[in-house]
């Protein structure tokens, strides 16, 4: 989320509550403020009410859309996107793209099949050699970027075509590699158990509502503006609590939670702590924000840079071993076709700027689970492949537009709310 | 807020992303509306009847029987891809094998074009300048191939059209397999392997490659009788975008979920697109538990059939087409007509009727994997790769 950036201006911050009618009232006003708390802070809300019109919409032309099994499939279905979109999100942070995450993962899957099949190699050391491949293949073309300062557009589009050259040499005349081994296939094939997703969902609510809640009770001063930070830090714990249990009940209401699913969670929850709680996180906005200023500011930006792409490698190579896991093959179409374009949409979507600076960990969730959500609904119309197309086509761009328009009547508020103060 | 004041080179690259990616969405999108034949007259005459054949002809060119021919000369091998393994890894070692057996003193050129017509077109006028006698030619687009039949015409050279057809131009012959037929296979061995009343899903191949419209039409001459009738019931017709294994994974998701699992067949139009099936099958629990189509006779396809989850798939000698396909040539370059019977087909490519000389297929099931292994079609060990032994030919 952009605490980073927004949390500077805030609106509510410079008007503290001034109603003084019944309960009711101010019942709404507090609803009221909870809720633009919440939107106020997360970069992803534009995205999630794309997500809630989608949801409508496609549940009012199928009634399996929000079923429980449906919801589970979309869900494992969104995690390869998501999480190829997370790799691209670390680097879009930085104001620069890489091309190159499909074929990564192509290449690291081809390596798995190869250990696996071929060469009878554990799977967890299997699995360690091919994220090691993906981390040095985005470290090398980190170097080129960060050190002799030739754009990541060019390393990157160089990577896609030559890291794909490498998947098919690796893969050989066969083209594709079966993976049988059960481990890799239990990773996107399988389902906690609903008892252990309950009490996962217990463990971490407790946590969240905890930590919200020792945030609230932190807050000091006048009793108004108490009651406003007390909101505000409550909102999104208790909100996240909700999105929680509700997800586990629907995913236990089918076969219980997909571990591929889990492990993307996962991903994204590190990946979030990374970016907002550690100081090369923030680094990355600081260097993806204004690159000149970071660099007099002291932060080792050719570092960063480095240790981004390295990471976004690594993150293409996990992409690559769910998509193993996925097809239960590695093949010369693995990492290719139009994933890595889905993936660049759904980060965009999702609210990461291309341009660096801004942006979150989760619109790779939001944003994947948009672009799965109507790949899934236009399946489950019957829709024709011409009409998939051109559906997809108009939800990227009002997606995107929704987001714009909405962050600049945002931005467009808190100046005016700013002149007033 | 940060991209306004922000038009250093960053900037600049994403714009031609973005103006690159529209432009190669504009041209694909193009390419593949004019690549899908839906005229009738493309389908090879003879292919509602003919029989999936299984042994192969023998060859009835005068030149390979009686030894190497003495043509000389240059023949270029036009291919349309690197990503699809078959084209070089055995489309072209076995037609250069057989132009070696056949005419030693003939130079073959082989062309990869990377998916791109443009690419393709230079490659063969690249060809012609080299003094190329004959073309042999897997277009990657079958119309924007008449180009290269153009080209090749100014110069009196002839082409062959290997494997995929090209549209609206004048070549001379066509070898290749025939979709129709192999879609007739498909949908016969279906109607075979269900029950009445059971229901059938189809997972097509790519809604851009006229081979899967082609197929998607010889299987359906079989089964829209019986969906019409109620013998069997469609549920769901669905195109997967490059023949993906991850899209026809969420496809058949999306069958099995507003079906409450209940299908009773999954006509998968290839290898790659039954791959997803059988991988959605699993997360269902029904997989090795219905029957699974496929065509290609793939590595993996075939371990898929030894694991008891791909019910079938179709096979092609990729060998006996280059073989047809290198005695058509050799007959060009020394000036002999083939033998009447040497074709088994014409087909209307909308310039006129071509002679088409189509490679029989036959269905492989696990009792049959052991025909492949003696053809040399696939490697006896990597089949039995983890495979238990005493299961299928291992």
């Amino acid at each position: 989320m952009s605490e980073h950036n927004a949390a500077a201006v805030n609106p509510l911050d410079e008007f503290p509550p001034r109603e003084h009618g019944g309960p009711a009232d101010r019942l709404v006003g507090l609803a009221r403020r909870w809720l633009s708390a919440v939107l106020s802070r997360g970069t992803a809300m534009p995205a999630i009410a794309s997500l809630v019109i989608i949801a409508v919409f496609f549940q009012s032309q199928s009634q399996y859309f929000l079923s429980p099994a449906n919801l589970s499939n979309l869900a494992v279905q969104a995690t390869l996107v998501a999480i190829i979109a997370l790799g691209e999100i670390v680097v879009l942070l930085l104001g620069e793209i890489d091309l190159s995450l499909g074929s990564m993962a192509g290449v690291t899957a081809a390596i798995l099949g190869v250990l696996i099949t071929n060469g009878h190699v554990p799977w967890f050391l299997a699995i360690f050699i091919m994220l090691a491949c993906g981390a040095a293949m985005g470290a090398f073309q980190g170097w080129w970027i960060s050190w002799l300062g030739i754009p990541s557009f060019v390393v990157t589009l160089a990577g896609m075509l030559g890291f794909l050259g490498l998947q098919l040499w690796i893969l050989g005349p066969q083209g594709t590699l079966s993976i049988f081994d059960p481990n890799i296939a239990a990773l996107t094939g399988t389902e906690l158990p609903p008892l252990v997703g309950w009490i996962l969902a217990a463990l971490v609510v407790a946590a969240v509502l905890v930590r919200g809640a020792r945030g609230a009770s932190g807050a000091s001063g006048a009793l108004g503006e108490h009651r406003v930070r007390a909101v505000k830090s409550l909102g999104l714990p208790v909100l996240i609590a909700v999105v929680i249990v509700g997800a586990i009940a629907v995913f236990n209401a089918s076969r219980g939670v997909p571990t591929a699913f889990l492990i993307l969670i996962g991903l994204l929850v590190v990946g979030w702590w990374i970016t907002m709680h550690t100081s090369p996180g923030r680094h990355l906005f600081a260097v993806g924000g204004n690159a000149e200023a970071a660099r007099r500011a002291g932060i080792p930006v050719r570092r960063i840079r480095l240790v981004a792409f390295a990471l976004s490698g690594t993150l293409a190579a996990t992409g690559g071993l769910i998509a193993a896991s996925y097809n239960g093959s590695a093949g010369t179409l693995t990492g290719g076709g139009t994933l890595l374009l889905e993936a660049i949409g759904a980060a965009v979507i999702g609210g990461t700027s291309l341009f660096g600076g801004r942006g979150s960990v989760w619109s790779a969730l939001v944003g994947s689970l948009i672009m799965a959500g109507v790949a899934n609904g236009l399946d489950l119309t019957n829709s024709d492949q011409p009409i998939k197309y051109m559906v997809q086509g108009i939800i990227v761009l009002l997606a995107v537009s929704l987001d714009t328009v909405l962050r600049q009547r945002q931005s467009r508020g808190r100046h005016m709310g700013g002149a007033h103060a | 807020m940060n991209g306004i004041h922000r038009t250093g080179p960053r900037s600049r690259a994403l714009a031609v992303l973005g103006i690159g990616l529209l432009v190669s969405a504009v041209v694909g999108a193009c390419s593949s509306s004019a690549a899908t034949p839906t005229t009738p007259a493309a389908t090879p005459t003879t292919a509602a009847s003919a029989p999936v054949v299984a042994t192969v002809a023998p060859s009835s060119l005068a030149s390979s029987a009686t030894g190497p021919s003495t043509a000389a000369g240059t023949v270029a091998f036009l291919l349309p891809d690197n990503t699809t393994p078959r084209w070089m890894s055995q489309d072209a070692p076995a037609f250069q094998k057989w132009m070696s057996q056949l005419a030693p003193n003939v130079k073959v050129i082989v062309q990869v074009a990377n998916e791109d017509p443009q690419t393709q077109l230079s490659q063969a006028k690249a060809a012609l300048t080299q003094g190329a006698k004959v073309l042999v030619v897997t277009a990657v687009d079958g119309t924007q191939a008449a180009k290269i039949v153009e080209a090749a015409q100014a110069v009196n050279v002839p082409v062959i059209a290997y494997t995929r057809q090209i549209q609206n131009a004048p070549v001379k012959y066509i070898t290749g397999d025939d979709p129709h037929e192999i879609g007739v296979a498909l949908g016969t061995w279906m109607a075979a392997h269900t029950k009445q009343g059971d229901t059938i899903a189809i997972i097509a191949g790519s809604t851009t490659d006229s081979f899967a419209h082609l197929e998607h039409d010889g299987f359906m001459s079989i089964l829209k009788p019986l969906f019409d009738s109620g013998a069997r019931k469609m549920v769901g017709d669905v195109w997967t975008p490059e023949w993906n294994p991850v899209k026809a994974h969420a496809e058949m998701d999306a069958i099995l979920t507003s079906n409450q699992n209940n299908v009773q067949g999954v006509l998968a139009a290839n290898d790659s697109t039954a791959e997803g099936v059988i991988a959605s099958l699993k997360t269902h629990g029904l997989a090795g538990k219905i029957p699974v189509t496929g065509i290609d006779a793939t590595l993996s396809a075939d371990q898929l059939m030894l694991k008891g989850l791909q019910s079938m798939s179709v096979w092609r000698s990729v060998d006996d087409e280059a073989q047809y396909t290198a005695q058509l040539v050799v007959g060009l370059l020394t000036d002999q007509k083939p033998a009447a019977d040497f074709f088994t087909t014409t087909v209307n490519n909308g310039y006129g009727d071509i002679p088409m000389k189509s490679v029989p297929s036959r269905v492989i099931d696990i009792t049959k994997l052991q025909d492949l292994i003696d053809a040399k079609a696939i490697d006896k060990t990597a089949l039995c790769q983890g495979i238990a032994a005493g299961t299928g030919p291992c």
